[in-house]
Protein backbone atom coordinates (compact mmCIF):
# COMPACT_ATOMS: atom_id res chain seq x y z
CA UNK A 1 0.00 0.00 0.00
CA UNK A 2 1.69 3.41 -1.30
CA UNK A 3 1.90 6.34 1.69
CA UNK A 4 -0.56 8.02 0.12
CA UNK A 5 -2.77 5.58 0.33
CA UNK A 6 -1.84 4.83 4.32
CA UNK A 7 -2.74 8.48 4.89
CA UNK A 8 -6.03 8.76 3.30
CA UNK A 9 -7.55 6.07 4.49
CA UNK A 10 -6.41 7.36 8.49
CA UNK A 11 -7.54 10.84 7.33
CA UNK A 12 -10.91 8.64 6.51
CA UNK A 13 -10.76 6.99 9.71
CA UNK A 14 -10.71 10.22 11.74
CA UNK A 15 -13.26 11.94 10.10
CA UNK A 16 -15.76 9.03 10.20
CA UNK A 17 -14.81 8.85 14.41
CA UNK A 18 -15.32 12.71 14.26
CA UNK A 19 -18.29 12.88 12.55
CA UNK A 20 -19.81 9.79 14.57
CA UNK A 21 -19.04 11.41 18.37
CA UNK A 22 -20.59 14.84 16.96
CA UNK A 23 -23.74 12.25 16.06
CA UNK A 24 -23.69 11.10 19.70
CA UNK A 25 -22.88 14.43 21.15
CA UNK A 26 -25.72 16.14 19.60
CA UNK A 27 -27.99 13.27 20.42
CA UNK A 28 -27.30 13.56 24.09
CA UNK A 29 -28.00 17.05 24.12
CA UNK A 30 -31.18 16.81 22.40
CA UNK A 31 -32.26 13.46 25.33
CA UNK A 32 -31.04 15.77 28.35
CA UNK A 33 -33.11 18.85 26.77
CA UNK A 34 -36.27 16.72 27.19
CA UNK A 35 -35.22 15.36 30.33
CA UNK A 36 -36.58 17.22 33.30
CA UNK A 37 -33.35 18.51 36.52
CA UNK A 38 -34.87 16.27 39.61
CA UNK A 39 -36.20 18.96 42.27
CA UNK A 40 -34.04 18.32 45.63
CA UNK A 41 -34.79 20.92 48.29
CA UNK A 42 -33.48 24.60 46.91
CA UNK A 43 -31.78 24.58 50.33
CA UNK A 44 -29.38 21.54 49.50
CA UNK A 45 -29.00 22.78 46.77
CA UNK A 46 -27.84 26.34 46.77
CA UNK A 47 -26.86 26.33 50.72
CA UNK A 48 -23.81 24.26 51.57
CA UNK A 49 -22.70 23.46 55.17
CA UNK A 50 -20.37 25.86 57.02
CA UNK A 51 -17.36 23.92 57.24
CA UNK A 52 -17.87 22.98 53.07
CA UNK A 53 -17.87 26.51 52.65
CA UNK A 54 -14.77 27.69 54.56
CA UNK A 55 -12.93 24.80 53.17
CA UNK A 56 -13.93 26.02 49.49
CA UNK A 57 -12.66 29.31 50.35
CA UNK A 58 -9.54 27.82 51.50
CA UNK A 59 -10.02 27.87 55.26
CA UNK A 60 -10.30 31.32 55.12
CA UNK A 61 -13.70 32.44 56.93
CA UNK A 62 -13.71 36.02 55.77
CA UNK A 63 -13.16 35.17 52.50
CA UNK A 64 -16.60 32.38 52.53
CA UNK A 65 -18.82 35.73 54.37
CA UNK A 66 -17.44 37.81 51.21
CA UNK A 67 -18.41 35.07 48.65
CA UNK A 68 -21.69 34.20 49.63
CA UNK A 69 -22.66 38.12 50.79
CA UNK A 70 -22.51 38.93 46.85
CA UNK A 71 -24.49 36.41 46.66
CA UNK A 72 -27.02 37.40 48.58
CA UNK A 73 -26.51 41.22 47.34
CA UNK A 74 -27.27 40.29 43.90
CA UNK A 75 -30.70 38.39 45.14
CA UNK A 76 -33.77 40.18 43.51
CA UNK A 77 -35.78 40.69 46.73
CA UNK A 78 -38.83 41.86 44.77
CA UNK A 79 -39.29 38.63 43.04
CA UNK A 80 -38.43 36.80 46.43
CA UNK A 81 -41.12 33.73 47.09
CA UNK A 82 -41.69 33.43 50.80
CA UNK A 83 -39.58 30.02 50.64
CA UNK A 84 -36.58 31.90 49.09
CA UNK A 85 -37.36 34.72 52.06
CA UNK A 86 -36.39 31.60 54.63
CA UNK A 87 -33.62 30.61 52.51
CA UNK A 88 -32.26 34.22 52.46
CA UNK A 89 -32.38 34.45 56.07
CA UNK A 90 -30.61 30.98 56.67
CA UNK A 91 -27.63 32.51 54.39
CA UNK A 92 -27.74 35.37 55.87
CA UNK A 93 -27.53 33.57 59.10
CA UNK A 94 -24.40 31.87 57.43
CA UNK A 95 -22.40 35.02 56.28
CA UNK A 96 -23.08 36.45 60.60
CA UNK A 97 -21.19 33.29 62.09
CA UNK A 98 -18.23 33.31 58.89
CA UNK A 99 -17.75 37.40 60.04
CA UNK A 100 -20.42 38.98 62.38
CA UNK A 101 -19.10 42.17 61.74
CA UNK A 102 -20.39 42.33 58.35
CA UNK A 103 -21.70 45.35 57.67
CA UNK A 104 -23.61 44.84 54.37
CA UNK A 105 -24.75 41.87 56.04
CA UNK A 106 -26.22 43.06 59.39
CA UNK A 107 -28.02 46.37 57.17
CA UNK A 108 -29.29 44.04 54.37
CA UNK A 109 -30.88 41.71 57.26
CA UNK A 110 -32.51 45.16 58.89
CA UNK A 111 -34.31 45.79 55.79
CA UNK A 112 -34.79 42.58 54.23
CA UNK A 113 -35.75 40.61 57.37
CA UNK A 114 -38.66 42.68 58.72
CA UNK A 115 -41.24 39.66 58.44
CA UNK A 116 -42.03 38.18 61.72
CA UNK A 117 -41.42 34.89 61.04
CA UNK A 118 -38.09 36.13 59.67
CA UNK A 119 -37.50 38.59 62.49
CA UNK A 120 -35.34 36.41 64.63
CA UNK A 121 -33.09 35.54 62.06
CA UNK A 122 -32.48 39.47 61.69
CA UNK A 123 -32.09 39.78 65.71
CA UNK A 124 -29.14 37.02 66.36
CA UNK A 125 -27.44 38.83 62.74
CA UNK A 126 -27.56 42.04 64.53
CA UNK A 127 -26.81 41.01 67.68
CA UNK A 128 -23.43 39.09 66.18
CA UNK A 129 -22.88 42.45 64.37
CA UNK A 130 -23.48 44.80 67.53
CA UNK A 131 -21.08 42.85 69.72
CA UNK A 132 -18.60 42.55 66.83
CA UNK A 133 -18.59 45.99 65.84
CA UNK A 134 -17.54 48.03 69.20
CA UNK A 135 -17.90 51.69 67.51
CA UNK A 136 -20.75 51.36 65.62
CA UNK A 137 -24.16 51.85 67.14
CA UNK A 138 -26.39 50.97 64.13
CA UNK A 139 -26.76 47.20 64.69
CA UNK A 140 -28.45 48.43 68.18
CA UNK A 141 -30.30 50.85 66.90
CA UNK A 142 -32.16 48.50 64.44
CA UNK A 143 -32.04 45.81 66.81
CA UNK A 144 -33.72 48.04 69.08
CA UNK A 145 -35.87 49.14 65.97
CA UNK A 146 -37.52 45.48 65.76
CA UNK A 147 -38.06 45.13 69.02
CA UNK A 148 -40.32 48.17 68.90
CA UNK A 149 -42.15 47.56 65.66
CA UNK A 150 -42.33 43.86 64.90
CA UNK A 151 -42.19 43.08 68.85
CA UNK A 152 -44.30 46.20 69.93
CA UNK A 153 -42.03 46.71 72.74
CA UNK A 154 -40.80 50.01 73.47
CA UNK A 155 -39.24 50.03 76.35
CA UNK A 156 -37.23 46.85 75.02
CA UNK A 157 -36.70 48.98 71.84
CA UNK A 158 -35.55 52.16 74.68
CA UNK A 159 -33.02 49.82 75.91
CA UNK A 160 -31.13 48.63 72.74
CA UNK A 161 -30.98 52.61 71.81
CA UNK A 162 -29.29 52.92 75.55
CA UNK A 163 -26.94 50.30 75.27
CA UNK A 164 -26.12 51.89 71.61
CA UNK A 165 -25.21 55.65 73.24
CA UNK A 166 -21.79 55.48 74.17
CA UNK A 167 -21.16 54.05 70.70
CA UNK A 168 -22.39 57.04 68.74
CA UNK A 169 -18.94 59.37 67.92
CA UNK A 170 -21.44 62.17 66.57
CA UNK A 171 -23.22 64.32 69.41
CA UNK A 172 -25.97 65.04 67.23
CA UNK A 173 -26.52 60.98 67.01
CA UNK A 174 -25.97 61.00 70.83
CA UNK A 175 -29.26 62.78 70.67
CA UNK A 176 -30.97 61.39 68.44
CA UNK A 177 -31.13 58.30 69.61
CA UNK A 178 -31.19 59.75 73.26
CA UNK A 179 -34.49 61.41 72.17
CA UNK A 180 -35.93 58.63 70.44
CA UNK A 181 -35.00 56.25 73.36
CA UNK A 182 -37.62 58.68 75.26
CA UNK A 183 -40.39 58.98 72.97
CA UNK A 184 -40.62 55.18 72.76
CA UNK A 185 -40.76 54.69 75.97
CA UNK A 186 -43.20 58.03 76.73
CA UNK A 187 -45.59 57.06 73.75
CA UNK A 188 -45.32 53.44 73.14
CA UNK A 189 -45.59 51.99 69.39
CA UNK A 190 -46.67 54.08 66.56
CA UNK A 191 -46.39 53.04 62.74
CA UNK A 192 -45.94 56.71 61.66
CA UNK A 193 -42.34 56.65 63.65
CA UNK A 194 -41.08 52.84 61.83
CA UNK A 195 -42.12 54.52 58.75
CA UNK A 196 -40.04 57.79 59.53
CA UNK A 197 -37.03 55.03 60.44
CA UNK A 198 -37.36 53.17 57.21
CA UNK A 199 -37.62 56.15 55.58
CA UNK A 200 -34.28 57.14 56.78
CA UNK A 201 -32.48 53.92 55.91
CA UNK A 202 -33.73 54.66 52.41
CA UNK A 203 -32.30 57.52 52.19
CA UNK A 204 -29.03 56.94 53.47
CA UNK A 205 -28.62 53.66 50.73
CA UNK A 206 -27.33 54.03 47.57
CA UNK A 207 -29.99 54.43 44.91
CA UNK A 208 -31.35 51.21 42.79
CA UNK A 209 -33.61 48.29 43.91
CA UNK A 210 -32.70 48.31 47.20
CA UNK A 211 -33.81 52.14 48.28
CA UNK A 212 -37.09 51.43 46.05
CA UNK A 213 -37.67 48.20 48.74
CA UNK A 214 -36.87 50.18 51.70
CA UNK A 215 -39.43 53.22 50.18
CA UNK A 216 -41.84 50.61 49.61
CA UNK A 217 -41.61 49.75 52.94
CA UNK A 218 -42.12 52.55 54.29
CA UNK A 219 -45.50 53.66 52.16
CA UNK A 220 -46.70 50.50 53.98
CA UNK A 221 -45.89 51.57 57.03
CA UNK A 222 -47.75 54.98 56.54
CA UNK A 223 -50.60 53.47 55.18
CA UNK A 224 -51.19 51.24 58.11
CA UNK A 225 -50.65 54.28 60.20
CA UNK A 226 -53.80 55.66 58.31
CA UNK A 227 -55.63 52.79 58.88
CA UNK A 228 -54.87 52.27 62.59
CA UNK A 229 -56.35 55.98 62.77
CA UNK A 230 -58.90 55.59 60.85
CA UNK A 231 -60.10 52.34 62.77
CA UNK A 232 -60.10 54.26 66.26
CA UNK A 233 -61.87 57.24 64.30
CA UNK A 234 -64.75 54.73 63.57
CA UNK A 235 -64.70 53.34 67.39
CA UNK A 236 -65.10 56.69 68.23
CA UNK A 237 -67.99 57.46 65.47
CA UNK A 238 -70.22 54.26 65.81
CA UNK A 239 -69.15 52.84 69.56
CA UNK A 240 -67.98 49.52 68.35
CA UNK A 241 -64.77 48.13 67.09
CA UNK A 242 -64.03 47.41 63.68
CA UNK A 243 -64.94 43.60 62.09
CA UNK A 244 -63.34 44.15 58.97
CA UNK A 245 -61.12 46.82 57.25
CA UNK A 246 -63.67 46.99 54.26
CA UNK A 247 -66.00 48.76 56.84
CA UNK A 248 -64.20 52.21 56.79
CA UNK A 249 -64.93 52.19 52.65
CA UNK A 250 -68.49 51.41 53.67
CA UNK A 251 -68.81 54.32 56.16
CA UNK A 252 -67.20 56.80 53.46
CA UNK A 253 -64.45 57.34 55.86
CA UNK A 254 -61.76 56.25 52.84
CA UNK A 255 -62.47 55.88 49.35
CA UNK A 256 -60.58 52.21 48.98
CA UNK A 257 -57.96 50.56 51.16
CA UNK A 258 -54.46 51.19 50.24
CA UNK A 259 -53.01 48.34 48.24
CA UNK A 260 -49.99 46.89 50.12
CA UNK A 261 -46.91 47.74 47.11
CA UNK A 262 -45.18 44.24 48.50
CA UNK A 263 -48.54 42.35 48.25
CA UNK A 264 -49.01 40.96 51.59
CA UNK A 265 -52.14 43.09 52.47
CA UNK A 266 -53.58 44.52 55.50
CA UNK A 267 -56.29 42.94 58.26
CA UNK A 268 -57.58 43.16 61.26
CA UNK A 269 -55.84 41.23 64.58
CA UNK A 270 -57.01 39.26 67.29
CA UNK A 271 -57.31 42.37 68.94
CA UNK A 272 -59.59 44.14 66.17
CA UNK A 273 -56.54 46.34 64.94
CA UNK A 274 -55.79 46.97 61.37
CA UNK A 275 -52.38 45.18 60.88
CA UNK A 276 -49.74 43.46 58.53
CA UNK A 277 -50.96 40.13 56.91
CA UNK A 278 -48.79 37.36 57.80
CA UNK A 279 -48.23 34.19 55.89
CA UNK A 280 -49.44 32.63 58.81
CA UNK A 281 -52.63 34.62 59.40
CA UNK A 282 -55.12 32.13 57.64
CA UNK A 283 -57.74 32.44 60.80
CA UNK A 284 -57.33 36.42 60.14
CA UNK A 285 -60.24 37.64 58.28
CA UNK A 286 -59.20 38.95 55.24
CA UNK A 287 -60.95 42.33 53.01
CA UNK A 288 -62.58 42.39 50.17
CA UNK A 289 -60.62 44.51 48.83
CA UNK A 290 -57.51 42.33 49.31
CA UNK A 291 -59.65 39.45 48.37
CA UNK A 292 -59.75 41.06 44.77
CA UNK B 1 24.74 30.68 55.27
CA UNK B 2 24.85 33.75 53.50
CA UNK B 3 25.76 32.20 50.06
CA UNK B 4 22.79 29.37 50.65
CA UNK B 5 20.54 33.31 50.93
CA UNK B 6 21.58 35.19 47.96
CA UNK B 7 21.45 32.11 45.46
CA UNK B 8 18.22 31.53 47.04
CA UNK B 9 17.00 34.91 46.88
CA UNK B 10 18.52 35.40 42.63
CA UNK B 11 16.76 32.06 41.47
CA UNK B 12 13.63 32.97 43.48
CA UNK B 13 13.39 36.07 41.94
CA UNK B 14 13.75 34.39 38.17
CA UNK B 15 11.97 31.79 38.53
CA UNK B 16 8.73 31.78 35.85
CA UNK B 17 6.31 30.01 38.22
CA UNK B 18 7.04 32.89 40.74
CA UNK B 19 6.61 35.38 38.15
CA UNK B 20 3.48 34.05 37.23
CA UNK B 21 2.35 33.56 40.53
CA UNK B 22 3.07 36.88 41.41
CA UNK B 23 0.83 38.31 38.37
CA UNK B 24 -2.04 36.15 39.77
CA UNK B 25 -1.29 37.76 43.06
CA UNK B 26 -1.47 41.76 41.72
CA UNK B 27 -4.61 40.30 39.59
CA UNK B 28 -6.74 38.81 43.06
CA UNK B 29 -6.03 42.53 44.24
CA UNK B 30 -7.61 43.96 41.13
CA UNK B 31 -10.15 41.30 41.71
CA UNK B 32 -10.59 42.96 45.55
CA UNK B 33 -10.62 46.36 43.77
CA UNK B 34 -13.70 44.96 41.39
CA UNK B 35 -15.20 43.33 44.37
CA UNK B 36 -15.88 46.89 46.39
CA UNK B 37 -18.25 47.45 43.69
CA UNK B 38 -20.98 45.29 45.26
CA UNK B 39 -20.74 46.32 49.00
CA UNK B 40 -23.64 49.16 48.75
CA UNK B 41 -21.92 50.08 52.71
CA UNK B 42 -18.36 49.17 52.92
CA UNK B 43 -16.70 49.20 49.27
CA UNK B 44 -13.15 50.18 50.87
CA UNK B 45 -14.39 47.24 53.60
CA UNK B 46 -14.58 44.31 51.30
CA UNK B 47 -12.04 45.27 49.01
CA UNK B 48 -9.47 45.18 51.66
CA UNK B 49 -10.91 42.23 53.29
CA UNK B 50 -11.30 40.54 50.02
CA UNK B 51 -7.43 41.89 49.08
CA UNK B 52 -6.07 40.31 52.31
CA UNK B 53 -7.30 36.72 51.32
CA UNK B 54 -5.85 37.15 47.99
CA UNK B 55 -2.21 38.02 49.44
CA UNK B 56 -2.84 35.20 51.70
CA UNK B 57 -3.64 32.90 48.50
CA UNK B 58 -0.45 34.42 46.77
CA UNK B 59 1.57 34.17 49.10
CA UNK B 60 1.10 30.75 50.02
CA UNK B 61 1.35 29.63 46.88
CA UNK B 62 4.88 31.59 46.42
CA UNK B 63 6.20 30.15 49.04
CA UNK B 64 5.10 26.56 48.41
CA UNK B 65 6.75 27.56 44.62
CA UNK B 66 10.11 28.94 46.19
CA UNK B 67 10.49 25.60 48.36
CA UNK B 68 10.07 23.52 45.51
CA UNK B 69 12.40 25.69 43.13
CA UNK B 70 15.05 25.84 45.82
CA UNK B 71 14.86 22.52 47.96
CA UNK B 72 12.88 19.44 46.63
CA UNK B 73 14.25 20.38 43.34
CA UNK B 74 18.06 20.38 44.40
CA UNK B 75 17.05 17.31 46.47
CA UNK B 76 15.51 15.46 43.36
CA UNK B 77 18.37 16.42 40.76
CA UNK B 78 20.87 15.55 43.09
CA UNK B 79 22.29 19.49 42.37
CA UNK B 80 22.26 19.62 46.31
CA UNK B 81 25.50 17.41 46.42
CA UNK B 82 27.20 20.45 44.73
CA UNK B 83 26.37 22.30 47.88
CA UNK B 84 26.53 19.96 50.42
CA UNK B 85 30.10 19.52 48.98
CA UNK B 86 30.97 22.85 50.48
CA UNK B 87 32.25 22.76 53.99
CA UNK B 88 29.51 24.10 55.36
CA UNK B 89 26.73 22.14 57.74
CA UNK B 90 23.40 20.33 56.39
CA UNK B 91 21.91 22.77 58.46
CA UNK B 92 23.28 25.84 57.39
CA UNK B 93 21.98 25.02 53.53
CA UNK B 94 18.30 24.10 55.34
CA UNK B 95 18.19 27.36 57.21
CA UNK B 96 19.49 30.00 54.52
CA UNK B 97 17.38 28.39 51.89
CA UNK B 98 14.34 28.95 54.64
CA UNK B 99 15.93 32.60 55.37
CA UNK B 100 15.67 33.40 51.42
CA UNK B 101 12.18 32.10 50.67
CA UNK B 102 11.19 34.09 53.73
CA UNK B 103 13.32 37.10 52.52
CA UNK B 104 11.00 36.63 49.11
CA UNK B 105 8.07 36.19 50.75
CA UNK B 106 8.76 39.62 52.77
CA UNK B 107 9.48 41.24 49.65
CA UNK B 108 6.28 40.43 47.59
CA UNK B 109 4.59 41.04 51.08
CA UNK B 110 5.43 44.74 50.82
CA UNK B 111 5.01 45.05 47.00
CA UNK B 112 1.58 43.44 47.37
CA UNK B 113 0.52 45.37 50.52
CA UNK B 114 1.53 48.84 48.77
CA UNK B 115 -0.81 47.95 45.92
CA UNK B 116 -3.52 46.85 47.99
CA UNK B 117 -3.54 49.86 49.80
CA UNK B 118 -3.45 51.43 46.57
CA UNK B 119 -6.47 49.23 44.95
CA UNK B 120 -8.58 50.21 48.72
CA UNK B 121 -7.90 54.37 48.16
CA UNK B 122 -9.23 53.87 44.36
CA UNK B 123 -11.79 51.86 45.30
CA UNK B 124 -15.68 53.40 45.01
CA UNK B 125 -14.13 57.03 44.81
CA UNK B 126 -17.95 58.71 44.94
CA UNK B 127 -19.12 56.66 48.23
CA UNK B 128 -17.10 58.14 51.59
CA UNK B 129 -18.31 55.17 53.82
CA UNK B 130 -19.12 55.61 57.32
CA UNK B 131 -16.71 53.09 59.05
CA UNK B 132 -13.57 53.62 57.10
CA UNK B 133 -10.66 50.85 56.98
CA UNK B 134 -7.81 51.48 59.07
CA UNK B 135 -4.70 52.01 56.49
CA UNK B 136 -1.88 52.25 59.43
CA UNK B 137 -0.78 50.39 61.89
CA UNK B 138 -3.37 47.59 62.08
CA UNK B 139 -2.96 47.44 58.33
CA UNK B 140 0.62 46.49 58.63
CA UNK B 141 0.28 44.08 61.54
CA UNK B 142 -2.29 42.42 59.57
CA UNK B 143 0.06 41.63 57.09
CA UNK B 144 2.45 40.79 59.68
CA UNK B 145 0.11 37.71 61.03
CA UNK B 146 0.20 36.59 57.08
CA UNK B 147 3.87 36.67 56.65
CA UNK B 148 3.84 34.56 59.80
CA UNK B 149 1.62 32.14 59.00
CA UNK B 150 3.06 31.92 56.16
CA UNK B 151 6.23 31.08 57.54
CA UNK B 152 4.68 28.25 59.23
CA UNK B 153 3.32 26.75 56.05
CA UNK B 154 6.95 27.21 54.42
CA UNK B 155 8.57 25.85 57.34
CA UNK B 156 6.21 22.70 56.89
CA UNK B 157 6.92 22.17 53.41
CA UNK B 158 10.58 22.61 53.57
CA UNK B 159 11.06 20.26 56.39
CA UNK B 160 8.51 17.24 54.19
CA UNK B 161 11.19 18.47 51.37
CA UNK B 162 13.85 16.67 53.32
CA UNK B 163 12.53 13.64 53.58
CA UNK B 164 10.20 13.44 50.91
CA UNK B 165 11.00 11.35 47.47
CA UNK B 166 8.21 12.62 45.66
CA UNK B 167 8.61 15.86 44.18
CA UNK B 168 4.98 16.97 44.19
CA UNK B 169 4.72 15.88 47.88
CA UNK B 170 5.56 19.29 49.53
CA UNK B 171 3.74 21.30 47.43
CA UNK B 172 0.54 19.22 47.80
CA UNK B 173 0.85 18.58 51.45
CA UNK B 174 1.85 21.97 51.88
CA UNK B 175 -1.09 23.40 50.61
CA UNK B 176 -3.18 21.14 52.24
CA UNK B 177 -1.87 21.89 55.63
CA UNK B 178 -2.10 25.83 54.59
CA UNK B 179 -6.06 24.94 54.28
CA UNK B 180 -6.68 22.73 57.21
CA UNK B 181 -4.11 25.27 59.28
CA UNK B 182 -6.61 28.27 58.41
CA UNK B 183 -9.67 26.04 58.78
CA UNK B 184 -9.04 24.50 62.36
CA UNK B 185 -9.97 28.12 63.79
CA UNK B 186 -13.81 27.98 62.02
CA UNK B 187 -14.13 23.89 62.95
CA UNK B 188 -13.05 24.12 66.66
CA UNK B 189 -15.59 27.55 66.73
CA UNK B 190 -18.37 25.64 65.11
CA UNK B 191 -18.44 22.30 67.56
CA UNK B 192 -18.15 24.97 70.75
CA UNK B 193 -20.94 25.77 69.39
CA UNK B 194 -22.63 22.97 69.60
CA UNK B 195 -22.28 22.45 65.87
CA UNK B 196 -25.62 23.49 65.13
CA UNK B 197 -27.12 20.71 66.80
CA UNK B 198 -25.90 17.65 65.67
CA UNK B 199 -24.82 15.87 68.05
CA UNK B 200 -23.59 12.78 66.06
CA UNK B 201 -21.27 15.11 64.43
CA UNK B 202 -19.91 16.60 67.78
CA UNK B 203 -19.77 12.62 68.65
CA UNK B 204 -17.68 11.62 65.82
CA UNK B 205 -15.87 14.86 64.84
CA UNK B 206 -15.02 16.19 68.23
CA UNK B 207 -12.40 13.78 69.47
CA UNK B 208 -10.36 14.12 66.31
CA UNK B 209 -10.55 17.55 66.53
CA UNK B 210 -9.44 17.78 69.87
CA UNK B 211 -6.33 15.71 68.79
CA UNK B 212 -5.66 17.71 65.82
CA UNK B 213 -5.79 21.20 67.23
CA UNK B 214 -2.23 19.88 69.08
CA UNK B 215 -0.77 18.50 65.61
CA UNK B 216 -1.71 21.39 63.75
CA UNK B 217 -1.56 25.05 64.70
CA UNK B 218 -4.54 27.35 63.87
CA UNK B 219 -3.37 29.67 61.90
CA UNK B 220 -6.83 31.46 62.09
CA UNK B 221 -5.27 33.03 65.17
CA UNK B 222 -2.72 34.48 62.84
CA UNK B 223 -5.67 36.87 61.07
CA UNK B 224 -5.59 39.89 62.95
CA UNK B 225 -7.94 42.05 60.08
CA UNK B 226 -10.87 43.07 62.66
CA UNK B 227 -8.76 45.38 63.34
CA UNK B 228 -8.14 47.18 60.08
CA UNK B 229 -11.68 46.27 58.62
CA UNK B 230 -14.00 46.96 61.72
CA UNK B 231 -11.69 48.95 64.18
CA UNK B 232 -11.92 45.30 66.92
CA UNK B 233 -8.21 45.70 68.58
CA UNK B 234 -7.38 41.95 69.08
CA UNK B 235 -6.35 41.63 72.50
CA UNK B 236 -2.59 41.91 73.13
CA UNK B 237 -1.89 38.45 74.78
CA UNK B 238 -3.86 37.11 71.76
CA UNK B 239 -1.71 38.62 69.59
CA UNK B 240 1.49 38.08 71.49
CA UNK B 241 0.69 34.02 72.37
CA UNK B 242 -0.22 33.54 68.57
CA UNK B 243 3.00 34.69 67.40
CA UNK B 244 4.69 32.00 70.56
CA UNK B 245 2.67 29.35 68.60
CA UNK B 246 3.70 30.23 65.29
CA UNK B 247 7.54 30.73 66.00
CA UNK B 248 7.96 27.54 68.34
CA UNK B 249 6.10 25.51 65.13
CA UNK B 250 8.49 26.91 62.68
CA UNK B 251 11.41 25.92 64.68
CA UNK B 252 9.78 22.28 65.63
CA UNK B 253 9.87 21.70 62.14
CA UNK B 254 13.10 23.38 61.16
CA UNK B 255 14.45 21.35 63.30
CA UNK B 256 12.91 18.00 62.41
CA UNK B 257 13.57 18.93 59.01
CA UNK B 258 17.54 19.63 59.63
CA UNK B 259 17.81 16.39 61.62
CA UNK B 260 16.60 14.57 58.89
CA UNK B 261 18.58 16.13 56.23
CA UNK B 262 21.59 15.01 58.43
CA UNK B 263 20.52 11.53 58.19
CA UNK B 264 19.60 11.63 54.55
CA UNK B 265 21.97 9.95 52.15
CA UNK B 266 21.97 10.58 48.78
CA UNK B 267 22.94 8.03 46.55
Amino acid sequence: MSPDRVTALAFSRSAILCVTVLAVYLAAISALSGVKVSRISPELAVRLPLAAQVMLAGGDRYLAANMLGIRVLVADTFRMTPQEFDLHAELQKDISWLNPAHEDNYYIAAAILSEPRLVPAAQEILRRAADARPNDWSPLFYYGFNRYHIEKNPVAGADALLEALPRARDQQDHWALQNLAAKWIERGYRATDAARLVDSMAKSSPAGAFRRYLELRAKRLRDLDQLIGLAADYQTKFGRRLESLDQLVAAGMIRALPVDPLGAGYMLDKAGEPAFRTTGAASQKPTATQER
Amino acid sequence: MFEFIVSGLRSGIRGRSVQGAFVLGLTLIAVAYLAAGFSPRQPRTVALDIGFSGVRFTLILLSLFWVQDLVTREIDRKIILHSLSLPVSRGAFLFGRYLAVMGLVVLTSCILALSLMLAVLLASPNYDQEFSVNLGFPFWLTFVGIVLDVAVVAAVALALATVSTVAMLPLLVGAAFAIGGKALGAAVNYMAGGAGGDQALLDSVGPWLDLVRWLIPDLSRLDWRDWPLYGAVPPADAIAWAVVMAAAYVALVLGLGWRALDRREFG
